[in-house]
């Protein structure tokens, strides 16, 4: 992975120094709390319902072991003992202290890290594939242009005001497991004739309230224009984005107003009066992170060593192999996911103790290096095949060989009315009930390519509109109400689910999943996936079997 | 209070004082779309930005247009609702001096906004950015490249 120089160490240490000095002036009172604010945003810190939520950037979703084993140290000194992976890749710590932040800050900086942009208006943490350099489906290693886009959008003096936050997704392989579509501008990286880099930008997807589709805005973008273009469309976007309705804000609106043509060509002016000085050597600097970002020394004898050992006849590792391991570029290695997605658990809470031993099992076996991935769980991108037994073993006793990587259970959910001050409705415990309920039909058949997502307002952080089975917490007349939308797709093929009819109650939720699933699997078609079953047979067989039958 | 990109020392003026120095400077909104500027504007000596609201980045963008696009040489003034953390991020948009008026001097103090105009002309920038060159320090990129 990328390592810091003297540079980027320096970025990260003034920030930190700067953030002491802004923190000192809210605490004296010379800055109010409506000034301190979009500082404090900019550093990754929310005032949620109970506390201050720190958000703490995993650029692009990759760690190594020794930024881990920090943030479980972090997570036992300043805060609960715990911290929350998030659907950007980041990772969340739900109690600190304002006065403690900068120290928060400073020993984040000592292991390479921070939380620069992780909120406020301006260009977050970049995501990207968590198998990036890995897939097997992949033509380009999108990690040196995502390293290449973080070093631009740090500190970017004219885009940290923008009319709201901007977000960006790369995936350089065919099957888009970093969600393109649904970002305000989504890269997907290609190889032209000559072998050289090319991007399609895609732009104005979103999720919230008005869920969009990204649109195409320009194709085989060459590496020397990327920053230029990239930097045309955020000016076109602070210039003339609304700035008068929050909900309004979002680029993906720009667009629907000004329409793609008149939107392209404003970009096109711009990019053409690019002050292009600023951007000398971006092919040099991307040659350097290509360089730096090393694969690590593959082990030549491990493609003959076997998969499966003497005892790894068990049923539990049988079906781990199946739904969390996947095939890697090279011979003899495996892509292992470990599940944050227990069935009685948080998603994406992980413990200190966990962190520490999700951190060693790295450094013993993956080269040192983590992933987070936008469904919330860890990967270990570099696990040799004859070492899966052995690492099962130990993910098992320590509670997390949970089975159910991209099924059912691995349920997106955002933080809900436990923590949020937006939610309408609880998020986490409906979670946890419908992954209890379905646990056993999960074990019994395979249900693959049926992903549940729960989002507890309409702001849509639990990414309910892009799942087969879609949940949105509501209020209504005081109480909480969950509307269920089908036929979601985050991938290539995108698509926004559909509402199945009026809402439920809390307690009727899992029952209504169960009555989905089974109709699903009832009219489904070999290895279909659910939202292909919904495309091809309709909403009212689902919609009868729930309301006729309740 | 007026802060200078330039180098020299911030100076206690008023709006009234600074522009009698500037008989030409021609008031902008911060909310303006810079391209639609009439050649006169673009030809004065001085241009005043007015920012309404210091969580409003529209003027930042204005004076890059103005500086790249639309190649304007004269001075460019920022005055509003700034605050002293945005100081830097003026200066390295093209902004040579910002007004700060009664109101904004009273609420932040003079001692901030000092203290973040120091910081740019005396200390290098305070956040190195990796392709903004600020006050004499090149930008990362170019570092790296030179090296």
């Amino acid at each position: 992975m990328y390592q810091y120089d003297a540079h980027d160490q320096s970025v990260v240490e003034a920030r930190s120094k700067e953030f002491r000095t802004q923190v000192n002036r809210r605490l004296a009172g010379t800055l109010s709390e409506e000034e301190f604010k979009p500082l404090r945003l900019m550093n990754g810190l929310y005032l949620q319902l109970h506390a201050y939520m720190l958000r703490v950037a995993v650029p692009y979703g990759v760690m190594s072991s020794k930024q881990m084993h920090q943030l479980a140290f972090i997570a036992d000194k300043f805060d609960r003992g715990y911290g929350h992976f998030t659907t950007r890749q980041n990772i969340q710590f739900n109690w600190p202290q304002l006065v403690e932040t900068p120290d928060i800050l400073d020993a984040l900086a000592e292991v390479q890290m921070h939380a620069i942009q992780t909120s406020g208006n301006c260009i977050r943490n970049v995501t990207t594939d968590p198998f990036a350099g890995v897939a097997i489906d992949e033509s380009v290693d999108p990690r040196p242009v995502c390293e290449l886009l973080r070093q631009w959008s740090t500190f970017m003096p004219e885009f940290s005001y923008l009319p709201r936050k901007f977000k960006f997704a790369l995936t350089g392989a065919e099957t888009d497991r970093a969600a393109i579509k649904f970002h305000d501008v989504g890269i997907q990286l290609k190889r032209g004739d000559d072998g050289k880099i090319l991007s399609d930008i895609w732009v104005g997807g979103g999720q919230g309230r008005t869920p969009r589709i990204a649109q195409l805005l320009k194709s085989d973008v060459t590496v020397t224009d990327l920053l230029p273009y990239l930097d045309a469309l955020m000016r076109v976007y602070n210039l003339y984005g609304n700035r008068d309705n929050k909900y309004k804000a979002r680029i993906k609106i720009l667009l629907a107003t000004l329409g793609l043509e008149e939107f392209s060509a404003k970009v096109q002016q711009e990019f053409e009066h690019a002050d292009r000085q600023r951007f000398e050597g971006v092919e040099q600097e991307l040659a350097r992170l290509e360089a730096a970002i090393l694969t690590p020394v593959y082990n030549a004898s491990a493609a003959d060593a076997g998969a499966e050992v003497a005892d790894a006849e068990e049923p539990d590792y049988k079906r781990w192999l199946k739904t969390n391991v996947f095939e890697h570029q090279q011979p003899g290695y495996s892509i292992a996911v470990i599940s944050l997605k227990p069935y009685d658990g948080i998603p994406g809470d992980a413990t200190s103790d966990q962190m520490r031993l999700m951190a060693k099992l790295a450094e013993e076996l993956s080269a040192s290096e983590l992933r987070v991935t936008h469904r919330q769980n860890i990967v270990l991108p570099y696990v040799e095949t004859k070492n899966l037994y052995l690492l099962w073993q130990q993910l098992k006793a320590a509670g997390l060989s949970e089975a159910n990587i991209d099924q059912p259970s691995d349920i997106i959910a955002c933080p809900g009315l436990d923590y949020c001050s937006l939610a309408k409705a609880r998020s986490i415990p409906i979670a946890q009930e419908i992954s209890a309920t379905i646990k056993q039909t999960e074990q019994r058949e395979d249900l693959n390519g049926l992903s549940i997502n729960i989002s507890g307002c309409i702001n849509a952080c639990g990414h309910h509109h892009v799942a087969g089975i879609g949940i949105l917490g509501l209020e209504k007349n005081g109480a909480e109400t969950y509307q269920v939308t089908l036929g979601g797709r985050n991938g290539l093929d995108a698509a926004v689910g559909k509402v199945l009819g009026p809402g439920f109650s809390a307690a009727q939720v899992p029952e209504t999943i169960d009555t989905l699933v089974s109709t699903w699997l009832e009219h489904r078609e070999t290895n279909e996936s659910f939202s292909d079953t919904y495309d091809r047979i309709g909403k009212k067989v689902f919609s009868e079997a729930v309301y006729v039958a309740s | 209070m007026l802060l200078l990109k330039s180098g020299v020392e911030p100076c206690l003026i008023t709006h009234a004082e600074r522009q009698t120095q500037f008989e030409q400077a021609i008031a902008l909104e911060g909310n303006a779309d810079p391209s639609t500027f009439e050649e006169s504007v673009l030809q004065a000596a001085a241009l005043e930005i007015n920012i309404p609201a210091f969580s409003d980045g529209r003027g930042l963008s204005i004076a890059r247009y103005l500086r790249v696009n639309s190649r304007y040489e004269g001075i460019l003034r920022a005055t509003g609702n700034v605050i002293p953390d945005q100081l830097q991020a003026l200066f390295q948009l093209g902004f040579d001096e910002v007004l700060v008026g009664d109101v904004n001097l009273a609420k932040h103090g003079e001692q901030d906004w000092r203290e973040a105009n120091d910081w740019f002309i005396k200390n290098q920038p305070l956040l190195p950015a990796y392709h903004e060159s600020g006050g004499d320090q090149q930008s990362i990129w170019r570092a790296r490249t030179a090296s």
